[in-house]
């Protein structure tokens, strides 16, 4: 019913607008966290992720929503620099996200075969003398 | 976000003191179903006090010890992801050259075959108007020239590439060399029971460098580091070094062969298809990936140029003679056994017009000045499956695909091994005094949080599509 | 009411209504959001594909664009002769009355004939250098007048040529008949000589392509001279081989209420949409000296008004008004080109608007105007069509079905 529609759609857009943006920068600070290798950080842009992620869905679904109802309140046009800001920000993220799967594909795998050093480690090696002891030979499952 | 990591170190000191599992301290950790860590919560034993010489017993040696296997795992590591950053990098900068050339402009491929119907549809409204006819011809031409352009981009690219191979492998031989140099010598500080210690630095530098040009694999051995490259290929061993050598190869490419001469270039490439280091991405590049975009090229220009030859044989031009041909194409060879990867070799390249006086458009179907009835089987063709159950728009549609899904790929990989190269140098000089307990608790985590990243990755590529419809009727 | 008189003015209407539709598309943006392919592969495979279909769109609103004029002055052409036929027939009839004097009905005999030689005029109409009504053959005048004798401009009393004078082989030579309203066209082969040609003719008026007493002889200066016998029945003829060289008309003996169509019939078809082709010409000897036809009507006419009797101008009249109904008939088909040629020129419009927005979606970004703009000129464009519907209850309903 138009009396309880709180936004028009420009609103809307606008608040999306900010949240993919806020989307772009976790994606850059998750990635900047596993760089670091600094977990609690990348811990926390992941929460943070799940949660921009949801909104910008249910927003998505409000206003495609709007359109399939034909309710003319909606239908009003997003403002033309806003939408262009969207689709560029949208394109950005598309792109980061590209590169992000990669990242966590090539460290999800360094993580794993450290996990796996873990997994098999019994207490029981070998030792030569020497500060680096690089020539230790470690039999374990990778 | 504090809760997690600080009821994992509480569990942590507690097992410390009571040898109990991970599993019974927390129930997020045992909720962990991660594949790569399938089995089970690691079960630590109680550490035995060893003795030896002048080592304290106890946690301290058996840390500094898996201290040091972990590094060498980094260390590895490090060197593979080197190795993709190189391969990816070598791919990406190749790639970047080419794309221009299937970018839409005024001038490529797909505008110039529009341009050429639009032409021959205008020149149907007035066929005997020499104007439109020579618009005709002009159009054709231009398509021509996009066809030979894109062709002779890619060539380039190779040749560029074969230089690229031979200066990657005389580099190679370079560090092998010196590599080889340094194993006696720090074989010799062994023995007196020293560490290698700048020696060791220094040869570990040479590896990583040879790893950016090619994957390589290290053993230890007695009288050094042993370097193969993946295949088994020997290329240091104990004090010897092994050479490779360039030779070019009858394809016109430059083939590298190892001491004893057997081609080992299709071996350089890397188990997957970016790890090859530069050499491997640079052969990749040059043997795959562009002979794959020039064969979808040749076949294009060839299946393009006979259906066009054919309709003009069928009409009759304004002299009242039967249509020639349109375009001349290279003949095509005979069907090699296994097929050719590029059936069509040098369509594109060497793609002509076959006419150049206008009146020789064979419009007419029956030999009457000012028919257009032939101009329409010109045109048909426009929407006619003709290369391999494509149409032209689509097939060329799908070339400019490859090449931006390509070059995207070798962006995101080259980034990414960027980044995953920093995490791992910030682990190889990361803490020492971590217990192995502690830090098998970040790894569990770590995994725990890739899992959900992997969940938000899949999330924002459908948001691109809603976001992309969203606000249109096709929203869905 | 005729469909024809009304075209003009809701085609305008149309036009106009079709313009603000373009104008809607013009609002695109130049920023661009993808500048390379790696940027976004699938929206620049897409936009590949979205750029051929509209390159398409666009050819095909061009090819309307330029068949449009060419038909609109065909029909108007048309509309003009069926107004001089109503004309024919009133004169006709009057002719027949029993009470003219001789020189009445000569009077009136030049009334036609002024009327013929504007018919001629109309058939012969061009559109920016292209004649509307000669098939596909377009270059030049598709009527003229027929003459009794044509005489060939090679051969001469010092060197005349024979029978046996070899022909050039691939050489086209062209007789059409005013009378019969038929053309015979002889190609020469190897070994065709004269006496060949003489031959082919012979056999084209004993199968009624040209009229008795038509042949070909060698004259008294060495020259090929076609002829008919009759001083009323007329001929044109031409040829392209140089043993012949140029067949012109011999001066006084044209007869110039004969004409000859020397066009042909073939139709050509433009492409307007992507399964769709529109016929753009109707052949005039189709139009004008078939069945009943118009030329031949008005040519006897004129003869019986001059020298027949009263039955014989009746039976004329009537012949012309066979000829008017005959007419109407076959411009039908031109009629349905053009309604099918400006409903084609709305929808191109609208996929032009569709397809820019698509591209403007991929790689662009402001739609959102374009969108507003659009809807409304889509309002406009529907209140014209369906103003035009109630007019056009025949033509424009099939389109709006």
């Amino acid at each position: 019913m138009k009396g309880d529609v709180l936004q028009t759609r420009d609103e809307v857009a606008a608040e999306y607008l900010q949240q993919l943006q806020a989307l772009a920068a976790e994606i850059s600070v998750a990635t900047d966290a596993i760089a670091a290798n600094s977990l609690p950080r990348f811990h926390e842009s992941v929460a943070k992720q799940e949660m921009l992620c949801s909104s910008l869905s249910t927003m998505a679904n409000a206003v495609s929503e709007g359109i399939r109802s034909f309710d003319k309140s909606l239908l009003d046009h997003i403002d033309s620099a806003v939408e262009q800001k969207i689709r560029a920000a949208s394109t950005a993220i598309r792109e980061l996200n590209l590169q992000y799967a990669a990242l966590l594909k090539h460290s999800g795998k360094s993580i794993a075969l450290l996990s796996l050093l873990c997994n098999s480690h019994t207490g029981r090696f070998q030792e030569a003398r020497g500060s680096r002891l690089k020539y230790q030979t470690w039999s374990c499952e990778m | 976000m504090g809760s997690l990591s600080s009821s994992l170190s509480i569990a942590v000191q507690s097992l410390n003191a009571a040898s109990g599992s991970l599993q019974a301290a927390n129930n997020n950790i045992a909720n962990v179903n991660t594949p790569g860590y399938t089995r089970k919560v690691p079960i630590l034993e109680e550490m035995a006090p060893v003795n030896e010489g002048n080592f304290s017993a106890g946690r301290g040696v058996e840390l500094e010890g898996y201290q040091s296997v972990r590094d060498e795992l980094l260390q590895n590591q490090i060197q593979q992801e080197t190795q993709a950053q190189s391969g990816a990098n070598a791919q990406l900068a190749s790639l970047q050259q080419i794309q221009p050339t299937f970018t839409t402009s005024t001038q490529d491929i797909g505008t110039q075959m529009s341009a050429l119907f639009s032409s021959i549809s205008s020149l149907s409204t007035n066929p005997s108007s020499a104007t439109s006819r020579q618009a005709v011809l002009t159009a054709g031409q231009n398509l021509v020239t996009a066809f030979n352009t894109a062709s002779n981009t890619l060539t380039a690219q190779q040749a560029g590439l074969n230089t690229q191979v031979s200066q990657d492998v005389s580099q190679i031989n370079q560090l092998t060399q010196q590599i080889a140099a340094l194993n006696p010598q720090i074989a010799e500080l062994k023995a007196t029971g020293q560490d290698g210690g700048t020696l060791q630095d220094q040869q570990d530098q040479l590896v990583l460098s040879l790893s950016k040009l090619t994957s390589v694999a290290v053993t230890q051995g007695t009288d050094g580091e042993t370097l193969t490259t993946e295949n088994g290929t020997p290329l240091v061993v104990g004090s010897k070094s092994f050479s490779l050598q360039t030779t070019t190869g009858s394809d016109g490419m430059t083939h590298v062969l190892d001491q004893s001469g057997t081609d080992i270039t299709s071996s350089l490439t890397g188990t997957s298809s970016l790890t090859g280091g530069d050499l491997g991405g640079t052969i990749q590049t040059r043997d795959t990936t562009i002979p794959g975009l020039l064969s979808q090229l040749d076949t294009l220009a060839n299946k393009f140029g006979n259906a066009f030859n054919t309709v003009q044989a069928l009409g009759y031009d304004q002299n009242g003679n039967k249509g020639g041909e349109f375009f001349t194409l290279p003949a095509t060879p005979a069907p090699a056994v296994p097929p050719a990867a590029d059936p069509y070799p040098g369509a594109a390249a060497n793609i002509k017009m076959a006419i150049t006086d206008p009146t020789q458009i064979a419009a007419s179907s029956d030999g009457t000045a000012g028919d257009n009835l032939n101009l329409a089987r010109f045109s048909a063709l426009s929407a006619a499956s003709i290369v391999s159950g494509q149409t032209p728009s689509d097939a060329y549609a799908s070339l400019v695909y490859q090449v931006g899904s390509l070059t995207s790929n070798a962006n995101a990989e080259s980034t990414a091994t960027t980044s995953s190269l920093a995490q791992l140098n910030n682990q190889l000089s990361s803490v020492s005094g971590v217990s192995i307990d502690e830090e098998s608790a970040n790894l569990i985590t770590f995994q725990q949080a890739y899992e959900a990243a992997a969940r938000v990755v899949s999330t924002i590529q459908e948001l691109f599509t809603v976001t992309m419809s969203m606000g249109t009727a096709a929203a869905e | 009411m005729r469909v024809a008189n009304l075209l003009p003015d809701i085609q305008y209407q149309m036009q106009q209504s079709q313009q603000a539709l373009a104008t809607a598309t013009e609002q695109v943006s130049t920023g661009l959001r993808v500048n390379q392919l790696s940027d976004d592969p699938a929206a620049s495979a897409n936009m590949v594909r979205s750029l051929a279909y509209s390159a398409n769109v666009d050819q095909y609103t061009s090819n309307v664009s330029s068949v449009i004029p060419q038909m609109q002055t065909a029909d108007s052409a048309i509309s003009s002769i069926v107004t001089s036929l109503n004309t024919a027939v009133t004169l006709g009839t009057e002719g027949a009355n029993g009470t003219n004097s001789t020189q009445d009905k000569q009077e009136i005999a030049t009334q036609v004939q002024s009327i013929l030689s504007n018919v001629i005029a109309q058939a012969n109409t061009s559109f920016q250098g292209v004649y509307v009504f000669g098939g596909s053959d377009s270059t030049t005048p598709p009527f003229v007048p027929a003459s009794t004798t044509y005489t060939s401009s090679q051969g001469s009393t010092a060197s005349p040529l024979a029978t046996t004078t070899a022909l050039t082989a691939g050489s086209v030579t062209t007789i059409s008949d005013a009378t019969t309203g038929k053309t015979m066209t002889y190609t020469a082969v190897a070994g065709d000589t004269v006496a060949t040609l003489q031959a082919a003719i012979a056999s084209k008026v004993s199968d009624g392509t040209l009229s008795v007493g038509t042949s070909a002889t060698i004259n008294a200066n060495g020259q090929l001279q076609v002829g008919t016998n009759s001083a009323t029945a007329g001929i044109v003829v031409s040829s392209n081989d140089a043993v012949l060289g140029t067949m012109n008309a011999a001066p006084g003996t044209e007869v110039a209420n004969a004409y000859a169509y020397v066009g042909n019939s073939s139709i050509n078809t433009v492409q307007i949409g992507d399964s769709m082709n529109a016929a753009t010409n109707v052949p005039g000897n189709q139009l004008f000296t078939s069945g009943s036809n118009v030329i031949g009507s008005l040519s006897n006419l004129i003869t019986t008004l001059q020298s027949g009797t009263t039955t014989q101008i009746g039976a004329a009249t009537e012949a012309v008004t066979s000829a008017l109904n005959y007419l109407d008939q076959q411009r039908v088909p031109l009629d349905n080109t053009m309604t099918q040629l400006n409903s084609q020129e709305s929808y191109l419009g609208q996929e032009k608007v569709t397809l820019t927005t698509q591209q403007t979606a991929l790689v662009g970004i402001n739609m959102a105007d374009a969108a507003t703009n659009l809807s409304q000129a889509q309002l406009n464009n529907s209140a014209v069509l369906a103003a035009a519907a109630k007019i056009m209850p025949q033509t424009l309903l099939d389109y709006l079905k």
